[in-house]
Formats: C-alpha cells, sequence, structure tokens
C-alpha cells in the first residue's frame, strides 16, 4: 500500500470550549498507482486530510503510513500541489527558476539540473514560458508550473488539492487530460481532491466521498471506467452518468442531513 | 532642463552677491570665505589627495559599519521574524537598548576600541543596526505563510530556507530600512569624526576650523553636500528596483 490511515481523526484546540472536531475514523488506504478522488461539501475537511497526508498537518487521533513509513514530517516524495498556484511560486524566480528549486532540495548538481528542467517545461508545454515571471503567466500557465515543480521533486505521489479550481473550464480540461498522461506515463500515485464530482469521476481510478460532522468517508465508488479516458466519450458513458447520480444524490442528501445539526459554522477549514 | 535653470537661480544669485561683497569689502566676516577662495581651496584639496583620502577613510569605515549592521540586523531580524516568541522576550530589550543615542556610546567605545576604525565602526553599526532589526522583522513576518510551506514540502534545510525562500521574499521590504540606514551611517560616521576621532572627513573639518582655514572648510562642506547628493541618488536608484531582486510584474 502506497498509502494507509486508520482511524484517522483530526479536532482543533482539543480540550478546549472551541475544540472542534473535523474528521473522525478515516480509513483509507491506496494502492501504488492508483488515482483517488476525494469530494465532499465545502468544509467537510479534505483539505486537512491532505495536507495530513503530505505531513503539514498532524492527525489528533489514528495513524498515516506512506510505504510502511509513519508520516511525521512532510517529505519530497510526497508532492503537494496547492489550489493557489500564485502564491506557491517563487514571483522572484522564473519559471525555470522555480521549477529548478526543486532539484536544488534534491541536491542535484547544477550541470544536470538545465537538461531535466527543460524536458519537464517540455512535457507541461512550458518551453516558451522557461524566462518569464510567474507574474507574466495565465493562471493555468502557473499551475502548469507548479506541477512542474512537485515533479521535480521526483514524488511517489502527486497530492492536488483542487488544483484546477480557480481555472476556467477550458484549461481545466486541458490540465486533467495532462495530469492522467503524467500519472499514466510515471505510473505515479495520485490522491485529488476536488468539490467537482464530475472532475473526480472522469479522473479517478476511484472515488471517495467525505461527509458528516464531523467528516467520515461515507462512500467510496470504483468508477472502472476504461483508460485512456476522453473528454467526449467517457463523460457520455452510462457509467459516468450513473456515478454522476450516485455521487449528487449522496452529497445532496448529506447536506440536507446535515442542516439541523448545524454545531458551528463551517467554511475556513477547506 | 528648465527645471535645472530655474533651481540654478538662487544658489547662483547667492554665490554672486557673496563674491561681490567680498571683493568690495561690503562683508567683511572672518567665518566667511570668498567663494572663488574656496573652490581654489577645494581644487587644492583634490589636487592633493588629501580630501579624497579622508573620504576614502570616511566612507570605509561608514560602510563597514553598515555592512556588520545589515548582517546582523538581517540575520536577527529573520529569527525574530520567524519566531515570534524570540520576538516577543526580546522586543522590550530592544525597544530599551534602541532608545540610547549611537554617539552617547562614543566614551565607551572609546575606551573598548581606542582612536581608530574600531571606535567610528562600532558606533555606525549601532546606529544603522535598529532600523534594519525592525525592518526585517516585520518584512519577515509577512511572508506569505504558502511559501514557508513549499519550503517544507520540499525539506529545505535552515540556511536553504533563509537564502532561497525568506530573504528574496522579504528583500524588497528589507531594502527600505538598508536605504535609511545608508542615510544615518554616513552621518553618524562624520559626527564621530568631528567629535572624536582624528581621522576622516569630519576630522578634516574641524582640523580646517581650528586652524582658522575657512575656505578649506566650506570646501569640504561643499564636497559633503556633493557626497550627500550622490548617495541619495545611489540609494533612490537602488530603491528604485536595481537591489530588488524582483519586483512584483505587471
Amino acid at each position: 500500500m502506497a498509502v494507509s490511515m486508520r482511524g484517522v481523526g483530526l479536532t482543533f484546540a482539543a480540550g478546549s470550549a472551541r475544540s472542534r472536531q473535523i474528521l473522525a475514523n478515516i480509513d483509507l488506504e491506496v494502492r501504488a498507482g492508483e488515482f483517488v478522488c476525494i469530494v465532499g461539501p465545502s468544509g467537510s475537511g479534505k483539505t486537512t486530510l491532505l495536507r495530513m497526508l503530505a505531513g503539514l498537518a498532524r492527525p489528533t487521533a489514528g495513524d498515516i503510513t506512506f510505504y510502511g513509513e509513519p508520516v511525521v514530517a512532510p517529505s519530497r516524495e510526497r508532492a503537494i500541489i496547492f489550489q493557489d498556484y500564485s502564491k506557491a511560486l517563487l514571483p522572484w524566480r522564473t519559471v525555470e527558476a522555480n521549477v529548478a528549486l526543486s532539484l536544488e532540495a534534491r541536491k542535484i548538481v547544477r550541470t544536470q539540473r538545465g537538461a531535466i528542467v527543460a524536458d519537464l517545461l517540455t512535457k507541461m508545454g512550458l518551453e516558451h514560458a522557461a524566462q518569464q515571471y510567474p507574474g507574466q503567466l495565465s493562471g493555468g500557465m502557473q499551475q502548469r508550473v507548479q506541477i512542474a515543480r512537485c515533479l521535480a521533486q521526483d514524488p511517489k505521489i502527486l497530492l492536488m488539492d483542487e488544483p484546477f479550481g480557480a481555472l476556467d473550464a477550458m484549461t481545466r480540461q486541458t490540465l486533467q487530460d495532462e495530469i492522467l498522461q503524467i500519472a499514466a506515463d510515471k505510473r505515479t500515485t495520485v490522491v485529488f481532491i476536488t468539490h467537482d464530482l464530475e472532475e473526480a469521476i472522469y479522473l479517478g481510478d476511484r472515488v471517495v466521498v467525505l461527509g458528516g460532522t464531523p467528516a467520515t468517508i461515507i462512500e467510496a465508488i470504483d468508477v472502472a471506467l476504461p483508460r485512456p479516458r476522453d473528454q467526449l466519450t467517457t463523460r457520455e458513458d452510462q457509467r459516468f452518468l450513473a456515478h454522476r447520480h450516485r455521487l449528487f444524490g449522496l452529497l445532496v442528501h448529506d447536506r440536507i442531513k446535515r442542516k439541523p445539526n448545524v454545531r458551528s459554522t463551517p467554511g475556513g477549514l477547506d | 532642463m528648465q527645471r535645472l535653470l530655474f533651481g540654478a537661480i538662487v544658489p547662483v544669485t547667492l554665490v554672486a552677491t557673496w563674491e561681490w561683497s567680498a571683493r568690495t569689502g561690503a562683508l567683511t566676516l572672518e567665518s566667511l570665505s570668498r567663494p572663488s577662495d574656496i573652490l581654489r581651496a577645494g581644487y587644492l584639496g583634490l589636487h592633493d589627495g588629501s580630501l579624497l583620502l579622508a573620504t576614502g577613510q570616511t566612507f570605509e569605515t561608514a560602510l563597514l559599519g553598515l555592512a556588520i549592521a545589515a548582517l546582523a540586523g538581517i540575520l536577527c531580524g529573520a529569527v525574530l521574524g520567524l519566531w515570534p516568541i524570540l520576538d516577543r522576550v526580546t522586543s522590550p530589550t530592544v525597544e530599551a537598548l534602541r532608545a540610547i543615542p549611537a554617539v552617547a556610546l562614543m566614551p565607551l567605545a572609546l575606551m573598548m576600541f581606542g582612536f581608530g576604525v574600531g571606535l567610528e565602526a562600532s558606533i555606525v553599526t549601532y546606529a544603522c543596526v535598529w532600523p534594519i532589526l525592525i525592518v526585517t522583522i516585520s518584512a519577515v513576518r509577512s511572508i506569505e505563510p504558502r511559501l514557508l510551506e513549499v519550503a517544507d514540502a520540499l525539506q529545505l534545510s535552515f540556511p536553504e530556507r533563509l537564502v532561497k525562500i525568506i530573504l528574496p521574499a522579504a528583500m524588497a521590504r528589507i531594502n527600505v530600512g538598508l536605504r535609511v540606514a545608508a542615510g544615518i551611517s554616513l552621518v553618524v560616521a562624520v559626527t564621530v569624526e568631528i567629535v572624536l576621532n582624528p581621522r576622516g572627513l569630519g576630522y578634516a573639518l574641524i582640523l580646517a576650523q581650528q586652524s582658522l582655514k575657512t575656505d578649506v572648510m566650506y570646501a569640504q562642506l561643499l564636497w559633503l553636500c556633493i557626497l550627500g547628493a550622490a548617495l541619495n541618488a545611489v540609494l533612490r536608484r537602488f530603491g528604485g528596483g536595481q537591489l530588488v531582486l524582483w519586483r512584483p510584474a505587471r
């Protein structure tokens, strides 16, 4: 197993009056090479879950292992791709130098960096933007730079936090196909957070649904749609539509169920 | 060009009147030399190298003090900015120490270093370190937290994180502190030389005054005025972006 979460829970400000349990009893296993999408309503702790996998947040209950090793701190083996790409890039470095940051972290000698960076930029369609600064690029291009930098880490897993949430529909679809291609090429394991149900079905081998307060895994569906996937035919596939119905029902149902016993205002934690 | 012409009206008229009244005997004050004598003294000072030597001495000490202050201020500022608890512990002390006028430390510095570079540079350092420290603390504290998470995710060591993330991210704001400190460094260096330290432009100035070489004294003042303006121009240039490692793109 690439990732194994057992009985994982997280309570903010445990023991105090403002104590608030975000996640409870999360049991999740991700196989090596698997593409798992996690969906859930806003404020359901999806981002918190991903941050725990990255090692940027620590669970208050249960344990998380990555290839059998407990996750206690961030590691270059687990690359995290943030939604707010403009904040995650170094504005004083060119595109090329932003990608090279990961290679510097890996202590790869200067003479070898150029070729690796050039290769990644070509793969992400950024070869013409190598000398530009992030502020000069469109959102989609900036997110590509962040993905390239994460790939330069040579990670075993990509943790993606609503990476395409802030992009327009066209760019989003292009990037979806690019990330599928990358995952297929390198057989990288991916955990992908999204609030877009169709995106989750289109990309994933499995879609895990978070819901409730505190959030738990309320459903996991095997997508079992053929690969490579296609923006037109996959989305018209009967199984795709069936999954969509099911997920939609689950999340809307969950939302209605949640309403009467909402104790604190959601938001801010997602 | 027109602005330059307009701006020249006042000084040119003043200098011409001054020269004319000194030559006709309308004005005979021991503290006033004739502009032509001042220019000659200035030319002689530049020609025999004494003025440039003194300038070199003043600048080398001012820059040395500034460099030490920058190094210490930026390093400590980064640490205090990253760990607010340390800042809370040290800030009363910092505020107290900062309240001591740097020049009041001259007697103490004289006991510690004797006359020379050490005396002067230490006072300059003391005067310059506070603005740099305070600006750095606030600059580091306002770094985008996401960038620090990127550093975490890439497992950067503390020195790497400092050099690759924290300092570049904070540099634009730290530069403001450096510019303020650079101005202070020259003022303090000349002050220490006038009051105490027998070297540099300040000492040359007091020496000329005490030996009643008023024209030399005026020439040195004029020279300081030119240097100050030049330093200001250079700093403004840097502050405008040259020293800044990056500027947000439009």
